[in-house]
Protein backbone atom coordinates (compact mmCIF):
# COMPACT_ATOMS: atom_id res chain seq x y z
CA UNK A 1 0.00 0.00 0.00
CA UNK A 2 1.58 2.99 -1.04
CA UNK A 3 0.88 6.67 0.78
CA UNK A 4 -2.03 9.16 1.93
CA UNK A 5 -4.52 6.33 1.56
CA UNK A 6 -6.44 7.16 4.48
CA UNK A 7 -5.57 10.67 5.00
CA UNK A 8 -8.07 13.51 6.44
CA UNK A 9 -10.10 10.25 7.37
CA UNK A 10 -11.43 12.32 10.61
CA UNK A 11 -14.28 9.78 11.43
CA UNK A 12 -11.99 6.79 11.06
CA UNK A 13 -11.82 4.90 14.42
CA UNK A 14 -10.63 1.43 14.04
CA UNK A 15 -8.66 -0.13 10.87
CA UNK A 16 -7.97 -3.80 10.46
CA UNK A 17 -6.22 -4.75 7.29
CA UNK A 18 -5.62 -8.51 8.38
CA UNK A 19 -3.28 -9.69 5.14
CA UNK A 20 -1.59 -6.40 4.23
CA UNK A 21 2.14 -6.73 4.65
CA UNK A 22 3.70 -3.70 3.73
CA UNK A 23 2.92 -0.10 4.09
CA UNK A 24 4.10 3.30 2.88
CA UNK A 25 4.37 6.86 4.88
CA UNK A 26 1.35 9.06 5.47
CA UNK A 27 -1.34 6.64 4.81
CA UNK A 28 -3.16 7.89 8.14
CA UNK A 29 -2.05 11.00 8.40
CA UNK A 30 -4.96 13.59 10.80
CA UNK A 31 -6.81 10.83 10.87
CA UNK A 32 -7.41 12.39 14.71
CA UNK A 33 -10.61 9.55 15.66
CA UNK A 34 -8.10 6.42 14.61
CA UNK A 35 -8.14 4.72 18.43
CA UNK A 36 -7.08 1.26 17.29
CA UNK A 37 -5.35 -0.80 14.34
CA UNK A 38 -4.68 -4.03 13.68
CA UNK A 39 -2.02 -4.99 11.16
CA UNK A 40 -1.13 -8.52 11.94
CA UNK A 41 1.03 -9.62 9.10
CA UNK A 42 2.29 -6.05 8.28
CA UNK A 43 6.30 -6.75 7.81
CA UNK A 44 7.52 -3.60 6.53
CA UNK A 45 7.04 -0.09 7.09
CA UNK A 46 8.24 3.15 5.67
CA UNK A 47 7.20 5.65 8.17
CA UNK A 48 6.21 7.96 9.19
CA UNK A 49 2.22 6.42 9.83
CA UNK A 50 0.77 7.89 11.92
CA UNK A 51 0.88 11.78 11.16
CA UNK A 52 -1.50 13.64 13.61
CA UNK A 53 -3.52 10.51 15.11
CA UNK A 54 -3.65 12.13 18.36
CA UNK A 55 -6.00 8.86 19.38
CA UNK A 56 -4.14 6.31 18.83
CA UNK A 57 -3.55 4.65 21.99
CA UNK A 58 -1.88 1.48 20.78
CA UNK A 59 0.48 0.06 17.92
CA UNK A 60 0.94 -3.87 17.95
CA UNK A 61 2.63 -4.64 14.92
CA UNK A 62 4.02 -8.23 16.19
CA UNK A 63 5.18 -9.23 12.51
CA UNK A 64 6.69 -6.02 11.51
CA UNK A 65 10.98 -6.77 10.64
CA UNK A 66 11.89 -3.55 8.98
CA UNK A 67 10.97 0.49 9.54
CA UNK A 68 13.12 1.83 6.64
CA UNK A 69 13.43 5.09 7.70
CA UNK A 70 15.87 8.34 8.73
CA UNK A 71 13.56 10.24 10.56
CA UNK A 72 10.25 9.65 12.36
CA UNK A 73 8.68 6.47 13.15
CA UNK A 74 4.98 6.90 13.83
CA UNK A 75 4.67 10.77 13.53
CA UNK A 76 6.59 13.83 12.90
CA UNK A 77 6.47 17.18 14.04
CA UNK A 78 2.72 15.81 15.72
CA UNK A 79 2.18 14.58 18.14
CA UNK A 80 0.74 11.36 19.40
CA UNK A 81 -1.27 12.42 22.53
CA UNK A 82 -2.59 9.24 23.43
CA UNK A 83 -0.45 6.73 22.58
CA UNK A 84 0.71 4.40 26.02
CA UNK A 85 2.26 1.03 24.48
CA UNK A 86 4.27 0.46 21.45
CA UNK A 87 4.78 -3.80 20.79
CA UNK A 88 7.31 -4.07 18.07
CA UNK A 89 8.72 -7.28 19.06
CA UNK A 90 10.52 -8.31 15.67
CA UNK A 91 11.51 -5.04 14.30
CA UNK A 92 14.45 -3.45 13.00
CA UNK A 93 15.83 -0.71 11.72
CA UNK A 94 17.06 -0.85 8.28
CA UNK A 95 18.48 2.57 7.93
CA UNK A 96 19.57 5.64 10.72
CA UNK A 97 16.39 6.76 12.35
CA UNK A 98 17.33 10.04 14.54
CA UNK A 99 14.39 10.71 16.38
CA UNK A 100 11.60 8.03 15.34
CA UNK A 101 9.52 8.22 18.76
CA UNK A 102 8.52 12.37 18.52
CA UNK A 103 6.21 13.48 21.03
CA UNK A 104 4.41 10.54 22.75
CA UNK A 105 3.83 11.97 26.87
CA UNK A 106 1.30 9.09 27.60
CA UNK A 107 3.82 6.44 26.59
CA UNK A 108 4.40 3.91 29.19
CA UNK A 109 5.65 0.31 27.65
CA UNK A 110 7.75 0.04 24.64
CA UNK A 111 9.15 -3.62 23.51
CA UNK A 112 11.47 -3.05 20.25
CA UNK A 113 13.31 -5.70 18.17
CA UNK A 114 16.23 -3.60 17.36
CA UNK A 115 20.33 -5.02 17.83
CA UNK A 116 21.58 -1.46 17.79
CA UNK A 117 20.42 1.93 18.91
CA UNK A 118 20.99 5.51 17.34
CA UNK A 119 21.03 8.97 18.57
CA UNK A 120 18.16 10.21 20.43
CA UNK A 121 15.46 6.77 19.46
CA UNK A 122 13.30 7.74 22.50
CA UNK A 123 13.46 11.47 22.65
CA UNK A 124 14.48 14.84 21.33
CA UNK A 125 15.58 17.72 22.44
CA UNK A 126 13.85 20.81 21.69
CA UNK A 127 12.01 21.68 24.61
CA UNK A 128 9.74 18.58 24.41
CA UNK A 129 9.73 15.42 26.75
CA UNK A 130 8.59 13.08 24.77
CA UNK A 131 8.84 9.60 26.69
CA UNK A 132 9.62 11.00 30.12
CA UNK A 133 6.36 8.42 31.32
CA UNK A 134 7.91 5.33 29.90
CA UNK A 135 7.94 2.48 32.77
CA UNK A 136 9.13 -0.58 30.84
CA UNK A 137 11.60 -0.57 28.13
CA UNK A 138 12.06 -4.25 26.33
CA UNK A 139 15.01 -4.53 24.35
CA UNK A 140 15.62 -8.51 23.61
CA UNK A 141 18.20 -7.96 21.18
CA UNK A 142 20.33 -4.89 22.44
CA UNK B 1 -39.91 7.35 -34.61
CA UNK B 2 -40.48 3.73 -35.01
CA UNK B 3 -38.20 2.89 -37.97
CA UNK B 4 -35.91 5.50 -37.54
CA UNK B 5 -32.25 3.88 -37.73
CA UNK B 6 -29.69 6.41 -38.05
CA UNK B 7 -29.83 9.70 -36.91
CA UNK B 8 -27.04 12.65 -37.47
CA UNK B 9 -24.82 14.89 -35.70
CA UNK B 10 -27.94 17.74 -34.43
CA UNK B 11 -30.54 15.85 -35.89
CA UNK B 12 -32.51 16.64 -32.89
CA UNK B 13 -31.96 20.20 -31.88
CA UNK B 14 -33.66 23.05 -30.30
CA UNK B 15 -37.11 20.67 -30.01
CA UNK B 16 -37.97 22.87 -26.97
CA UNK B 17 -41.56 21.12 -26.65
CA UNK B 18 -39.87 17.57 -26.76
CA UNK B 19 -40.07 15.56 -23.14
CA UNK B 20 -39.68 12.05 -23.99
CA UNK B 21 -37.87 10.61 -27.28
CA UNK B 22 -38.35 6.61 -28.31
CA UNK B 23 -36.25 5.37 -30.93
CA UNK B 24 -37.03 1.52 -31.18
CA UNK B 25 -34.92 0.96 -34.14
CA UNK B 26 -31.40 2.29 -33.24
CA UNK B 27 -28.73 -0.10 -32.13
CA UNK B 28 -26.06 2.88 -32.09
CA UNK B 29 -26.65 6.94 -31.45
CA UNK B 30 -24.36 9.69 -32.94
CA UNK B 31 -22.54 11.37 -30.81
CA UNK B 32 -24.24 15.04 -30.18
CA UNK B 33 -27.42 13.70 -32.06
CA UNK B 34 -29.72 15.41 -29.30
CA UNK B 35 -28.81 18.87 -28.75
CA UNK B 36 -30.34 21.58 -26.58
CA UNK B 37 -34.00 20.11 -26.09
CA UNK B 38 -34.82 21.91 -23.31
CA UNK B 39 -37.53 19.90 -21.77
CA UNK B 40 -36.09 16.00 -23.07
CA UNK B 41 -36.18 14.17 -19.96
CA UNK B 42 -36.67 10.70 -20.85
CA UNK B 43 -34.90 8.77 -23.96
CA UNK B 44 -35.45 5.22 -24.61
CA UNK B 45 -33.52 3.01 -26.62
CA UNK B 46 -34.79 -0.30 -26.35
CA UNK B 47 -32.17 -2.29 -28.82
CA UNK B 48 -29.03 0.38 -28.57
CA UNK B 49 -26.39 -1.38 -27.59
CA UNK B 50 -23.79 1.30 -27.74
CA UNK B 51 -23.46 4.99 -26.97
CA UNK B 52 -20.18 6.84 -28.35
CA UNK B 53 -18.07 9.17 -26.45
CA UNK B 54 -20.10 12.41 -25.62
CA UNK B 55 -23.13 10.72 -27.03
CA UNK B 56 -24.91 12.72 -24.24
CA UNK B 57 -22.37 14.72 -23.24
CA UNK B 58 -23.67 18.81 -21.85
CA UNK B 59 -27.19 17.54 -22.27
CA UNK B 60 -28.03 19.09 -18.90
CA UNK B 61 -31.90 18.80 -19.11
CA UNK B 62 -31.64 14.71 -19.67
CA UNK B 63 -33.07 12.30 -16.42
CA UNK B 64 -33.10 9.22 -17.69
CA UNK B 65 -31.72 7.39 -20.45
CA UNK B 66 -32.94 3.90 -20.96
CA UNK B 67 -31.12 1.15 -22.81
CA UNK B 68 -31.43 -1.90 -21.15
CA UNK B 69 -28.99 -3.93 -23.94
CA UNK B 70 -25.69 -1.16 -24.03
CA UNK B 71 -22.98 -2.73 -23.43
CA UNK B 72 -20.57 0.07 -24.35
CA UNK B 73 -19.95 3.50 -23.19
CA UNK B 74 -17.47 5.75 -24.22
CA UNK B 75 -15.53 8.52 -23.07
CA UNK B 76 -17.34 11.35 -21.75
CA UNK B 77 -20.44 10.03 -22.91
CA UNK B 78 -22.72 11.81 -19.94
CA UNK B 79 -19.91 14.68 -19.27
CA UNK B 80 -21.97 16.92 -17.73
CA UNK B 81 -25.43 15.49 -18.32
CA UNK B 82 -26.09 17.53 -15.01
CA UNK B 83 -29.86 16.02 -14.25
CA UNK B 84 -29.45 12.68 -14.59
CA UNK B 85 -30.74 10.54 -11.98
CA UNK B 86 -30.01 6.80 -12.70
CA UNK B 87 -27.51 5.09 -14.45
CA UNK B 88 -28.34 1.90 -14.59
CA UNK B 89 -27.17 -0.82 -17.64
CA UNK B 90 -26.67 -4.50 -16.56
CA UNK B 91 -25.37 -5.37 -19.77
CA UNK B 92 -22.80 -2.62 -20.20
CA UNK B 93 -18.57 -4.60 -20.35
CA UNK B 94 -17.27 -1.36 -21.22
CA UNK B 95 -16.82 2.21 -20.01
CA UNK B 96 -14.41 4.58 -21.19
CA UNK B 97 -13.02 7.47 -18.96
CA UNK B 98 -14.88 10.08 -17.62
CA UNK B 99 -18.09 8.38 -18.83
CA UNK B 100 -20.44 9.90 -16.17
CA UNK B 101 -18.37 12.71 -14.62
CA UNK B 102 -20.06 16.28 -13.30
CA UNK B 103 -23.59 14.22 -13.55
CA UNK B 104 -23.79 16.48 -10.19
CA UNK B 105 -26.88 17.48 -9.69
CA UNK B 106 -29.26 14.01 -9.29
CA UNK B 107 -27.33 11.24 -10.25
CA UNK B 108 -27.83 9.11 -7.43
CA UNK B 109 -28.09 5.22 -8.58
CA UNK B 110 -25.17 3.47 -10.78
CA UNK B 111 -25.96 0.00 -11.47
CA UNK B 112 -23.51 -1.94 -14.18
CA UNK B 113 -23.73 -6.16 -13.50
CA UNK B 114 -21.07 -7.06 -16.29
CA UNK B 115 -18.58 -4.11 -15.65
CA UNK B 116 -15.17 -5.24 -14.55
CA UNK B 117 -12.98 -2.04 -15.26
CA UNK B 118 -14.67 1.20 -13.15
CA UNK B 119 -12.28 3.72 -15.76
CA UNK B 120 -10.41 6.67 -14.10
CA UNK B 121 -12.91 9.37 -13.67
CA UNK B 122 -15.84 7.68 -14.14
CA UNK B 123 -18.42 9.42 -12.10
CA UNK B 124 -16.20 12.32 -10.65
CA UNK B 125 -18.16 15.09 -9.14
CA UNK B 126 -21.25 12.82 -8.77
CA UNK B 127 -22.04 14.25 -5.47
CA UNK B 128 -25.53 12.85 -4.78
CA UNK B 129 -24.17 9.66 -5.53
CA UNK B 130 -25.59 7.46 -2.76
CA UNK B 131 -25.73 4.13 -3.87
CA UNK B 132 -23.45 1.67 -6.27
CA UNK B 133 -24.02 -1.85 -7.43
CA UNK B 134 -21.09 -2.95 -9.40
CA UNK B 135 -20.89 -6.72 -8.16
CA UNK B 136 -18.45 -7.99 -11.36
CA UNK B 137 -15.65 -5.02 -10.83
CA UNK B 138 -12.32 -5.93 -10.11
CA UNK B 139 -10.48 -2.91 -10.66
CA UNK B 140 -11.15 0.70 -9.82
CA UNK B 141 -8.76 2.95 -11.69
CA UNK B 142 -7.72 6.25 -10.38
CA UNK B 143 -10.65 9.29 -9.48
CA UNK B 144 -13.20 6.72 -10.35
CA UNK B 145 -15.52 8.21 -7.37
CA UNK B 146 -13.54 11.38 -6.64
CA UNK B 147 -15.87 14.20 -5.01
CA UNK B 148 -18.91 11.75 -5.02
CA UNK B 149 -21.00 10.91 -1.97
CA UNK B 150 -21.41 14.18 -0.82
CA UNK B 151 -25.40 14.00 -0.18
CA UNK B 152 -25.99 11.27 2.31
CA UNK B 153 -24.33 8.79 4.28
CA UNK B 154 -23.53 5.75 1.86
CA UNK B 155 -22.13 2.32 2.58
CA UNK B 156 -20.18 0.57 -0.12
CA UNK B 157 -19.56 -3.15 -1.07
CA UNK B 158 -17.04 -3.99 -4.05
CA UNK B 159 -17.00 -7.73 -3.52
CA UNK B 160 -14.82 -8.17 -6.38
CA UNK B 161 -12.30 -5.57 -6.26
CA UNK B 162 -8.75 -6.46 -6.36
CA UNK B 163 -7.12 -2.99 -7.40
CA UNK B 164 -7.89 0.05 -6.43
CA UNK B 165 -5.70 3.19 -8.47
CA UNK B 166 -4.79 6.63 -7.05
CA UNK B 167 -7.24 9.25 -5.27
CA UNK B 168 -10.68 7.04 -6.31
CA UNK B 169 -12.62 7.99 -3.46
CA UNK B 170 -11.27 11.31 -2.54
CA UNK B 171 -13.46 13.83 -1.17
CA UNK B 172 -16.56 11.43 -0.76
CA UNK B 173 -17.05 13.10 2.20
CA UNK B 174 -20.16 11.52 3.48
CA UNK B 175 -18.55 7.79 2.86
CA UNK B 176 -19.28 5.90 5.80
CA UNK B 177 -18.34 2.26 5.15
CA UNK B 178 -16.58 0.47 2.63
CA UNK B 179 -16.37 -3.32 2.67
CA UNK B 180 -13.39 -4.41 -0.08
CA UNK B 181 -13.47 -8.22 0.35
CA UNK B 182 -10.50 -9.52 -2.42
CA UNK B 183 -9.16 -6.35 -2.49
CA UNK B 184 -4.85 -6.93 -3.19
CA UNK B 185 -3.44 -3.17 -4.17
CA UNK B 186 -4.64 -0.19 -3.20
CA UNK B 187 -2.19 2.66 -4.33
CA UNK B 188 -2.35 6.32 -3.16
CA UNK B 189 -4.20 8.58 -1.64
CA UNK B 190 -7.14 6.52 -2.00
CA UNK B 191 -9.88 7.14 0.48
CA UNK B 192 -7.91 10.36 1.36
CA UNK B 193 -10.23 13.32 2.78
CA UNK B 194 -13.36 10.78 3.39
CA UNK B 195 -13.88 12.67 6.26
CA UNK B 196 -16.58 10.73 7.67
CA UNK B 197 -15.75 7.42 6.93
CA UNK B 198 -15.92 5.49 10.08
CA UNK B 199 -14.79 1.82 8.69
CA UNK B 200 -13.17 -0.06 6.61
CA UNK B 201 -13.57 -3.60 5.94
CA UNK B 202 -10.95 -5.59 4.15
CA UNK B 203 -8.26 -8.73 4.00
Amino acid sequence: MSGYNFASCYSLRTISLPALTQISGYNFTYCYSLRTISLPALTQLYPPLFYECSAITEIDLPELTSIYTTDYLFSGYSSLYSLSRINLPKASLASAPRIPMSICPALQEITLGISYMHYSVFGWGQGYLSTNNVRILNLPYL
Amino acid sequence: MPQCTYISYYGIAYCNALSELTLPMMSSITPSMIYSCSNLKTINLPICTEFPSVAFSTNYYIETVNAPLVTTIGSSAFFQASNLTTAIYPECTSMGSWAFDYCSNKLSIASFNKLSIIPSCAFYGDKMLTSVYFPSAQEILSYAFHSCFQASSANLTFPEVSFIDSWAFEYCSNLKTINLPKVQQITYGVFSCCYNLESISAP
